[in-house]
């Protein structure tokens, strides 16, 4: 089939999308790739989602290969090379006899009795046009722009068969057998595979060619293959060692004999792709290491080297708070870099905590591809390659296999761009980057010669995954000493929250940074969010300049593949100095991607988690952060920047001003408030804690949490919940006994740690820990049942999410602390003003026993029709008590009952299911009396809103009408509508300019004329009435921003 | 990371005319409900920064009182906060008196106000001069705006006899000001709080530009 017909077929060869060759070399992050593809892989053009159309430093990201083959057996081929490349999901190979789709993201050989069809990767084979037309439609440009081909084949992207992580798991799987066969130790078994991986690596780039074999005396079959010897295998070794300068992952010529030659064969069998061996089936025959970007090897087998112990569970990479970073992340944070100060020859980057190099790689790529651009093509020459490395390049790590590793791959970096890469044919010599680029040693230790010389010559560019650990005196490893020491000597300057590690490497990155030099770092979100790091917040933000910070905590379940769930957040900034002070921006850009609006990785439903392979910016989910707010240290700002606006801080400023909180009441006396009583076994069983006996404690009520799990609203407490406290368990922390048990005597309230219930309970019921009890000094029956009530309604739930630091980040609990910041909207001795109140709990205390709302599995809401007019109920008196308007009512509801379907990395129907009509006329009412009330009643203006949808989008177009007062219509038109016609320019300057909107800006808007256009998706989020007063916002904003307005027209 | 330019592919000039002038009289608004809140007379011999600073406190506590209305929600109002302007860093950096901020995702467009008391003879001078209504002239202030606007504190004599003194000093050097002698200094009517707003217009020779200024008087 001819590839220029299935181009056409495709629309690419009219498509902006379809990028050819030129394109592909200036690509700034995959151009590498590009090029390697196109020499072996016969690759024509990439189908990509544009993200350098719509912002600078978005990269384009590659879907679709296309390809062309001589014959069906060289399109398969080429499937495994791509798929060793690990970078597109779809390939299409073009050969005379038929097209091909193949997955990019999973290879099976055909040959393997076990695979068949899917299975192998192979996702269609196509035979004439037709074919192509029908069963490829979703792949046609406007589908891709669009995001329809996700919707049809977004199933069969499958990250987890990609081959970063079959290559992982195969090499588990080798240590599981190493380790089963009798080898005690566990680092052997590491050492042996990695020292594996990398000779079958430089075998597959040539590098270990035969020509280099025979200069040391060797054959393939010697070293390589099952008949391995051990004489032949040690002088390999030795000679590599030598060549390389000791850079390959090194092992003891004792261990290896310690290993035996008989697991040493069968190891070498394995990498050299004998198909089955033993119980082991290891396909090491599908991988094609000179397809495998050397990144994504560093990032594998720094996994591989902190996988997690078979017996403890835990590792020892997790221990020292070392968390692997995602190729995509790396790029995406080097890309903020690149953008804010260009990587050029002549500045020094560092990489405090390399691990095995990943960034450090992909800064050395970006050099190296730079000279390639300006070299229109040719690389440059080992020289210049090796003094772009050694001048350029700097790492510290104080594992010293990871030094190794960052080493090798800097050096099979270099490689890449040398031909031929044995060296056979050049007087050459590799560098040595021991001590001089790679480092090993602690960050922290101000004694060592290369801190002195860091000082003298410091970095322009600090970028790295630094440990995310807290440490404690009293469990304190020796390795950490030296961190714990600085953090200590410097906890007044330059504090620390719970003395985390990478807030430490966050300051001490200052000391390192060139005078114009900047720093990212990917630390842990909730550095930007514990009550803890306040101080550090506090004091880095006056002392640095912050320009950017990512949260990816929504991510956190997809982002890491399920080898970490601890949120992220990559924090770019610039230290400033005291004698070069200079003025911290007005705002910081923070964004904050939601999984529910990664077109790509769209789960396409609830309940099912698609790993991330690319990181697709969407400006809709960018903020501005005004520097001032952040300079408080407090964490609302970066809570609001990700899930409010500046309407919903001032919704919780003006609440807060106007009425008194549970604190206040706490402090005149008259409640207090503590989390419940933390019971023990006896002491023996918990050395090193101080305990108390209270045997009074035996048998009586305590509240059991379980059965309330996905249960709300409950007014009451069902029977199954109140246990008794066995005998054995009567033991409480010393000291903590009085205020917790106190707040167990009745009438008391009940608050759930996630917030999930609060109940009024008059009867003694001790309360557990994390959950808290509240009771009052005068035993307020009426005071407590009203603030019992107040706290099932929706305006609690919403303050308490913006008060704690952890809802919305990292897991569903709230604080003591938050719950003290609560305002209460009724006086605690006013018996007029709790009435209402009060029969209305009479009211939800006469409900059926089950008649709270849950949630099921899809996050759904459900709940029967009498507690829903009981709760709009509760919630119209809290709103009045509260003095909050309609607009502040439309934010409390939005966030609780529809944005909190997006919690935790969900995508929950009530967020993501279509608008109804209904809605979107509620949407464009809020729109129109939003945009009309900023003109002003006396304004001769008023606005027309008209929203056009069909199944995927919806365009609202805002109309601006002169010289009336009228009110304006709101139409909600379907796209088939004649009077939808006018829309149709709409769309065109749409698929002309912005084709790809869906995935980069999820609100866009274009300015044409008289009328503002917004596009959306159709999903209910999209459509709050909430999201109107953001849109308002934003219409407004923009508007005025034009610099086209004259004051003389104004006037006139 | 991408910024969120407005994707305009036409003039949306017809908006920001209307646009802005609803945006300055909301502003003004604000302004005229602290007034209006204030005991004035209290601070008849303040100092301007203590005036201001009641006068931002007052504005605050109307935007964040439960009777403010609706489209107050996207205003903010501050004291003081330093101007980027080129040339100057850090402690050198000018502090406009008054920021208004109209406050959302996304752009930001300010209303910035310098402020000066009114209660000597050479209160005129300083009024206009390079740490008064120049500052914004001379692009100091507002370099990316189009608007700005001054505050009169009067704690001497009448704000009439104030304006006719500040019309007499633009009208005789208008080259000074850039002064627009036509239409001159203007007298507007942007809300019921404030009783003496008016408006000049003056061309910014550094930046290539116009801007109108808006002038109001507060009696103290």
């Amino acid at each position: 089939m001819e590839l220029k017909e299935l181009l056409a077929t495709l629309e690419y060869d009219r498509s902006p999308n379809f990028l050819l060759t030129d394109r592909l070399a200036a690509d700034r992050d995959n151009a590498h790739i590009y090029r390697k593809a196109g020499e072996e892989c016969g690759l024509y053009g990439v189908y990509a989602l544009r993200g350098s159309l719509f912002g600078r430093a978005q990269p384009d990201i590659p879907v679709i290969y296309v390809c062309q083959a001589e014959s069906e057996q060289e399109a398969d081929a080429i499937h495994r090379k791509v798929w060793n490349q690990n970078t597109v999901p779809f390939v299409l190979v073009a050969s005379p006899r038929n097209v091909r789709l193949y997955s990019g993201f999973k290879f099976g050989r055909p040959s393997q009795q076990h695979l068949a069809g899917q299975e192998t990767g192979i996702l269609r084979i196509l035979t004439s046009f037709n074919e192509v037309a029908s069963t490829l439609k979703a792949f046609r440009a406007e589908c891709v722009d669009t995001g329809d081909l996700w919707k049809e084949w977004g199933t069969t992207v499958t990250p987890e068969s990609r081959v970063d992580w079959k290559l992982l798991e195969n090499l588990e799987e080798l240590d599981q057998w190493l380790v089963g066969s009798g080898i005690e130790d566990r680092s052997l078994s590491h050492s042996i595979i990695g020292k594996f991986v990398y000779l079958r690596y430089l075998r597959d780039r040539q590098i270990l060619s035969d020509r280099k074999l025979e200069e040391w005396n060797l054959t393939p079959a010697e070293v390589f293959s099952r008949s391995v010897s051990l004489e032949s295998f040690l002088t390999l070794i030795d000679r590599l060692d030598d060549w390389l300068n000791g850079s390959v992952f090194p092992i003891a010529d004792t261990k290896i004999r310690q290993l035996g030659i008989q697991r040493l064969r069968q190891v070498a069998a394995v990498f050299n792709g004998d198909s089955v061996y033993g119980q082991l089936h290891l396909d090491f025959e599908a991988y094609d290491f000179s397809f495998i970007p050397i990144e994504t090897l560093s990032v594998i087998y720094e996994q591989f080297l902190h996988a997690a112990d078979h017996e403890s569970g835990t590792s020892e990479g997790r221990r020292r708070g070392a968390y692997y970073t995602p190729v995509p992340l790396v790029n995406f944070m080097l890309d903020q870099m690149d953008v804010r100060k260009p990587l050029q020859p002549g500045m020094r980057v560092l990489d405090p905590a390399c691990g095995s190099g990943v960034f450090l790689v992909q800064c050395y790529r970006k050099l190296i591809e730079q000279q390639v651009r300006k070299g229109n093509g040719v690389r440059p020459k080992p020289v210049e390659l090796r003094n772009l490395l050694t001048e350029h390049i700097f790492g510290i790590d104080r594992d010293s296999d990871a030094c190794q590793i960052a080493e090798l791959s800097l050096i099979l970096t270099l490689l890449d761009y040398v031909k031929p890469p044995d060296l056979t044919q050049t007087r050459f010599k590799l560098p040595v980057l021991s001590d001089r680029n790679i480092f090993q040693g602690d960050a922290f230790d101000d004694a060592s010669d290369w801190t002195k010389a860091f000082l003298k010559h410091p970095f322009d560019w600090i970028v790295g995954n630094p440990p995310w650990i807290e440490l404690h005196s009293e469990r304190l490893d020796a390795l950490d000493k030296g961190a714990f020491n600085w953090i200590g000597r410097n906890k007044n300057e330059r504090p620390t929250g719970g003395n985390q590690v990478a807030e430490a490497f966050a300051w001490r990155a200052c000391e390192w940074t060139a005078r114009e030099g900047i720093i990212g770092l990917l630390v842990p979100a909730m550095t930007f969010f514990k009550y803890e790091s306040k101080s550090f917040r506090k004091a880095f933000f006056e002392r640095t300049d912050v320009w950017s910070v990512a949260n990816f905590a929504n991510l956190a379940e997809v982002l890491f593949a399920g080898r970490s769930r601890v949120p992220a957040a990559a924090l770019f900034y610039s230290c400033r100095t005291a004698e070069h002070e200079r003025p911290h921006s007005e705002t910081v850009e923070v964004y904050s991607p939601f999984v529910a609006n990664q077109v790509v990785h769209d789960p396409g439903g609830p309940g099912r988690r698609v790993e991330i392979w690319s990181i697709v910016v969407n400006a809709s989910e960018i903020r501005d952060v005004r520097y001032s707010d952040i300079l408080t240290g407090d964490e609302l700002p970066w809570k609001i920047a990700s899930w409010g606006t500046p309407f919903d801080k001032r919704l919780l400023d003006s609440v807060n001003q106007r009425f008194p909180t549970i604190a206040n009441l706490e402090e005149k006396a008259v409640l207090f408030l503590s989390e419940g009583l933390q019971l023990r076994a006896k002491p023996e069983r918990n050395m090193g804690e101080a305990l108390e006996p209270h045997p009074e404690l035996a048998g009586k009520p305590i509240l059991d949490v379980n059965p309330l799990k996905k249960r709300r609203y409950l007014f009451r407490l069902p029977q199954e919940s109140i246990v008794r406290v066995p005998k054995e368990s009567t033991y409480v922390r010393k000291g903590r006994f009085a205020l917790p048990f106190s707040v167990s005597e009745p009438p008391h309230v009940l608050v759930g740690a996630s917030r999930s219930f609060a109940v009024y309970h008059d009867r003694f019921l001790i309360v557990p820990p994390r959950q808290i009890g509240i009771a009052s000094r005068d035993k307020n029956h009426a005071f407590l049942k009203a603030l019992a009530l107040y706290l099932n309604s929706d305006f609690a739930f919403y303050h308490q999410f913006f008060a704690s630091p952890q809802l919305g980040v990292k897991r569903v609990v709230s604080t003591l602390r938050a719950l003290r910041h609560l305002p209460v909207p009724f006086q605690y001795d006013n018996l007029g003003s709790l009435a209402p109140w009060v029969k209305l709990f009479q009211k939800a205390q006469a409900l059926p026993e089950n008649a709270e709302r849950f949630f099921d599995n899809d996050n759904e809401e459900r709940f029967n029709h009498e507690l829903a007019m009981t709760l709009n109920e509760l919630n119209d008196l809290t709103s009045e008590a509260l003095k909050l308007d309609s607009r502040q009512r439309a934010a409390v509801h939005d966030l609780v009952h529809i944005r909190m379907a997006l919690d935790d990395g969900r995508v929950g129907k009530v967020a993501t299911r279509p608008p109804t009509k209904a809605e979107l006329q509620v949407y464009a009412m809020r729109l129109q009396s939003e945009l009309d009330d900023f003109l002003g009643e006396d304004a001769a203006a008023r606005h027309r809103i008209e929203v056009c949808t069909d199944s995927q989008s919806g365009i609202v177009g805002i109309e601006l009408i002169r010289d009336t007062r009228q009110r304006q219509p709101v139409e909600i038109l379907e796209a088939g509508d004649a009077a939808a016609r006018q829309f149709d320019e709409a769309r065109r300057l749409l698929r002309e300019k912005r084709s790809q909107w869906v995935y980069f800006d999820r609100n866009l808007r274009i300015y044409e004329g008289t009328t503002t256009y917004l596009f959306k998706p159709f999903r209910r989020m999209h459509w709050a009435e909430s999201q109107a007063i953001v849109d308002a916002g934003e219409v407004i904003a923009e508007t005025l921003q034009s610099n086209d307005a004259h004051l003389e027209r104004v006037a006139g | 990371m991408p910024t969120n330019p407005p994707n305009s592919f036409a003039d949306p000039a017809s908006h920001s005319i209307v646009y802005q002038l609803a945006f300055v009289k909301k502003c003004h608004e604000i302004l005229g409900r602290g007034y209006q809140k204030l005991q004035a007379t209290t601070l008849h011999e303040a100092q301007e920064t203590e005036i201001t600073g009641e006068l931002v406190k007052s504005m605050k506590q109307f935007l964040e009182s439960a009777d403010a209305p609706p489209w107050t929600t996207h205003f903010f109002v501050a004291d003081d906060p330093p101007q980027n302007a080129p040339g100057r860093l850090g402690k050198q950096r000018r502090r406009v008196d008054i920021e208004f901020e109209h406050a959302q995702h996304g752009p930001r467009p300010h209303l910035h106000f310098e402020a000066k008391r009114l209660h000597k003879s050479g209160s005129v001078a300083e009024y206009l001069g390079d740490d008064g209504l120049l500052l914004f002239v001379n692009g100091e202030y507002a370099p990316e705006q189009n608007v700005g606007a001054m505050l009169g504190y009067v704690q001497e004599k009448e704000p009439t006899e104030w304006i006719e003194q500040i019309r007499a000093s633009l009208t005789d050097s208008p080259e000074r000001y850039g002064f627009h002698l036509v239409p001159g200094l203007v007298k507007e009517s942007l809300t019921v709080h404030l009783a003496e707003t008016h408006r000049s217009h003056h061309d910014r020779v550094k930046l290539s530009r116009s801007m109108g200024i808006y002038h109001t008087f507060l009696q103290f």
